[in-house]
């Protein structure tokens, strides 16, 4: 049985075999979790027969499952519980795979649940958004922006909802880029998919061609001033 | 969009000390109070929209950008902040307001709330924290860090004045205290982050140090339980700086509270996704008909 969980001092996810005995906390435990909201002894694995739990230290967040706060939790495949702010999940099953493959199952969980956070809340917007001069929907896809070249090489744009504008400091996002004046562009979602549209289609071109609008597909490449932007999209399952 | 009617000025607070304002548009009052070491600009997104129903205000606090700094530097410190806040209603004859408060801008509110609970028509909280955030910022206790280099500015003002002007005016720092600040750079322009360390920059170290302490060691956790206006908290799913874990406090402690967490969201969830933050503080003033 092993946690998969993710550190937030490394950034990345983790995993971490269970043993009869571990115990979990922000300093001096076997599993270190560095999270502020955890207690230095928060909790410990413990095995009756079969079962494993996990039992609370008298830590000051307890163990969190949903919107529940427990003392003492069985633990098996599948289950997910909170500890301080990081979200652990119980893996007991195909202990072959790797672990590339379960980071991306959790950023994928990750995109999904968060996505569905979005259009909720925007559905809950409802009549205001529609009534607005900005009003907004969420993509139904994940749009990533990655900034390949210029000053902001390396940064990317998760996209969450629509319409988006990007350009100076006038625009939803601004990039920084002293090439880009008054130019900008929006990323808007119609007719099943992502499109580009610009006012300024001679100083902002996809794939080195000029267009007011386009529609967006994975690997394009935007470019504006001397920064490019590598487009990624894809369907949320 | 309409043109908004826009004034800016200096009021004399309690100590004689100059604050700078900026109001604009017309209508029900709205107050935006910055986080430490900010400017008016992390407030850009919503000035500009809400100014266009409502008068929205800013104020510089004291010792930061347009503000004098206090002739006493024991006078900077929330509770001088709250003061002028007081002040500057005062002077702009707002009997009651909105009062939008982001990361230690709550900690300003709450004192203000503190002394004039009567000034206070609702709460908008983003980010913000009520009690020493150093305590559990990025999973780590940063308090001594803190004090170690303010023991430090003690013994050679001088240097660390100088390190303090060059270290924060340089883009590779930019980078670090974007990091630093909590902000997401998956979301939040780096001209954004740019903005706040040029500002951090722009205040003198004594002030920030004075400020910055007052901040840590100022603990409101007991006015959250005495408020009783209808308040709303939003809290970034990412932030580093004050973990979700601040903001579901504050909704516990505020009866009647609600809570918005916004996925992605950064330390600065308003710039991050500014017509999202923007709907969904509209949608509460209007829930309150506060228009």
């Amino acid at each position: 049985m092993r946690f998969l969980y993710h550190d937030p001092i490394e950034n990345k996810v983790l995993t971490k075999e269970v043993s009869d005995g571990m115990t979990i906390g922000r300093k001096n435990a076997d599993l270190v979790i560095r999270d502020g909201m955890i207690s230095t002894k928060h909790a410990r694995i413990e095995m009756e027969g079969s079962a494993w739990f996990l039992v609370d230290q008298a830590s000051t967040n307890k163990i969190k499952v949903k919107d529940k706060t427990l003392e003492r939790l069985e633990l098996k495949d599948g289950v997910e519980f909170y500890l301080g702010n990081v979200l652990v999940k119980v893996l007991d099953k195909d202990m072959s795979l790797e672990n590339t493959q379960l980071e991306v199952e959790l950023e994928e969980e990750k995109k999904h649940h968060w996505s569905h956070d979005i259009e909720d809340m925007i559905k809950d917007l409802g009549q205001l958004s529609a009534q607005s001069d900005h009003r907004i929907y969420a993509f139904h896809f994940h749009v990533l922006l990655r900034v390949i070249s210029g000053p902001e090489e390396g940064k990317s744009y998760s996209l969450l909802y629509g319409p988006r504008s990007f350009g100076n400091l006038d625009e939803d996002i601004c990039i920084y880029d002293w090439a880009i004046d008054e130019s900008s562009f929006q990323l808007v979602e119609h007719d099943g998919g992502i499109y580009l549209t610009t006012s300024f289609p001679d100083k902002i071109t996809v794939n080195k061609k000029s267009l007011a609008t386009v529609k967006l597909n994975s690997g394009d490449k935007i470019y504006l001033g001397q920064s490019c932007l590598e487009v990624e999209i894809e369907a949320y399952a | 969009m309409r043109e908004v009617v826009k004034e800016t000025g200096y009021i004399e607070s309690y100590d004689g000390t100059k604050i700078y304002f900026e109001s604009r548009g017309e209508g029900p009052t709205i107050v935006m109070a910055y986080g430490i070491g900010c400017l008016m600009n992390h407030w850009r997104h919503q000035a500009k929209y809400f100014s266009q129903n409502y008068r929205t205000v800013l104020f510089d606090y004291r010792g930061h950008h347009m503000s004098e700094r206090p002739a006493l530097l024991e006078n900077l410190n929330v509770h001088a902040i709250a003061k002028d806040l007081k002040a500057l209603c005062d002077h702009l004859k707002i009997e009651k307001a909105s009062f939008w408060g982001h990361s230690f801008g709550a900690q300003v509110l709450l004192r203000t709330y503190d002394n004039n609970p009567e000034l206070f028509e609702n709460l908008v909280f983003i980010n913000g924290f009520a009690t020493n955030p150093l305590k559990g910022m990025y999973g780590l206790d940063l308090d001594p860090i803190f004090r170690n280099v303010k023991k430090g500015y003690e013994t050679l003002p001088e240097t660390i004045s100088t390190l303090w002007k060059l270290s924060v005016d340089n883009p590779i720092t930019n980078r670090l205290m974007g990091l630093a600040g909590g902000f997401n750079l998956s979301l939040t322009s780096f001209k954004d982050i740019q903005v706040y360390t040029k500002g951090v920059a722009s205040i003198d170290f004594d002030v920030f140090t004075y400020i910055f302490e007052s901040m840590i060691n100022y603990n409101a956790t007991a006015v959250l339980e005495e408020v009783k206006v209808p308040t709303l908290i939003i809290g970034g799913a990412k932030d580093s700086v004050t973990p979700l874990s601040f903001q579901r406090e504050f909704h516990q402690k505020i009866k009647g509270s609600k809570l918005q967490i916004i996925p992605y969201g950064s330390h600065c969830s308003q710039l991050d996704m500014p017509d999202l933050v923007n709907l969904r503080i509209e949608k509460f003033l209007s829930e309150i008909a506060y228009r």
